[in-house]
């Protein structure tokens, strides 16, 4: 593993890639603009581990929907609170985690996405409630710990073109 | 992010150009959108455009904080007012489908195709 180090470019985020063991380890404040700096650098990342473009792709929107969810729900309005990011390729699977000091997700495990109506009057139409719905698609395995005043979200996602749930009405594998 | 209007007859095309359409910008490209789309009155009545079609090309990236911001305008331009999308990337493509927000939108492959349908 190597050393965590600022970016010259941008010193709010550590970063360490391992191109050997294919890991990426980011640390960054909980804020819009670094998470989006962020996913910059996992894309950058992920394309030197030589991951298929679709797969950067979908990991991009899966760890950018649960990074939102950390700046937006858990440690809003610190800006100063930090995210880790840990992300490892195995095989056909990159596993993902994200840390953060933030308050606790309602219920203790993540919320089960509710599918768009898309029926409903254009003046009722969701502006969000999107995300988890997204990360329940892309994702095979979604597991929540509270540990020791942290969240701890793993996220496994499928490599070189698994499957997606063909039909967003069937809930994916987290469904009960 | 830049947003630019050009009218064909009935139609408003505003063409988005950035890179990222995501929690760090959706708010700005809300403000930009209502911006050009004050142009005219597009309340419904006599004098506005009946139809926008946003032209994504440029999009690399689009998470649910756009997509939010993408169902924002399209309501706040107001019954009677269509908006369809133009050039999507395969990446904006999937979050439309994901969600199935593809049901909500007509999706077009270029501006082209939209101003002849």
């Amino acid at each position: 593993m190597c050393q965590m180090q600022p970016l010259d470019a941008k010193p709010n985020i550590y970063c360490a890639l391992d191109l050997e063991i294919g890991s990426l380890h980011l640390q960054f404040p909980a804020t819009d603009d670094d998470v989006s700096q962020a996913m910059a650098i996992l894309r950058q990342s992920l394309q030197q581990m030589e991951l298929a473009i679709e797969d950067i792709e979908k990991a991009e929107l899966t760890l950018a929907e649960a990074l939102n969810n950390v700046v937006e729900h858990a440690v809003y309005p610190d800006r100063n609170s930090q995210i880790f990011l840990r992300v490892e390729r195995e095989q056909d699977t990159l596993i993902c985690l994200i840390r953060d000091k933030g308050r606790p997700l309602p219920g203790a495990k993540p919320p089960v996405g509710k599918p768009v109506d898309p029926n409903v009057a254009r003046n009722m139409l969701p502006e969000g409630g999107f995300g988890w719905i997204m990360i329940q698609h892309l994702t095979k395995s979604l597991k929540y710990r509270r540990i020791k005043g942290e969240n701890h979200l793993e996220l496994v996602m499928p490599l070189a073109n698994g499957p997606e749930c063909p039909d967003p009405d069937v809930l994916g594998p987290h469904s009960p | 992010m830049q947003l630019d209007r050009q009218n064909f007859d009935d139609t408003a095309v505003v063409r988005c150009t950035a890179d990222r359409l995501d929690a760090a910008s959706s708010v700005k490209f809300k403000g930009l959108f209502r911006g050009v789309a004050d142009g005219a009155d597009n309340t419904g009545t006599d004098t506005g455009p009946k139809r926008f079609v946003l032209e994504m090309s440029t999009v690399q990236f689009m998470d649910s904080s756009g997509l939010g911001a993408v169902v924002s305008v399209y309501k706040s331009l107001g019954e009677g007012v269509v908006l369809d999308l133009a050039g999507l990337t395969p990446p904006v493509e999937r979050v439309f489908r994901l969600t199935k927000m593809d049901s909500i939108f007509k999706i077009f492959a270029s501006v082209d195709d939209a101003l002849v349908s």
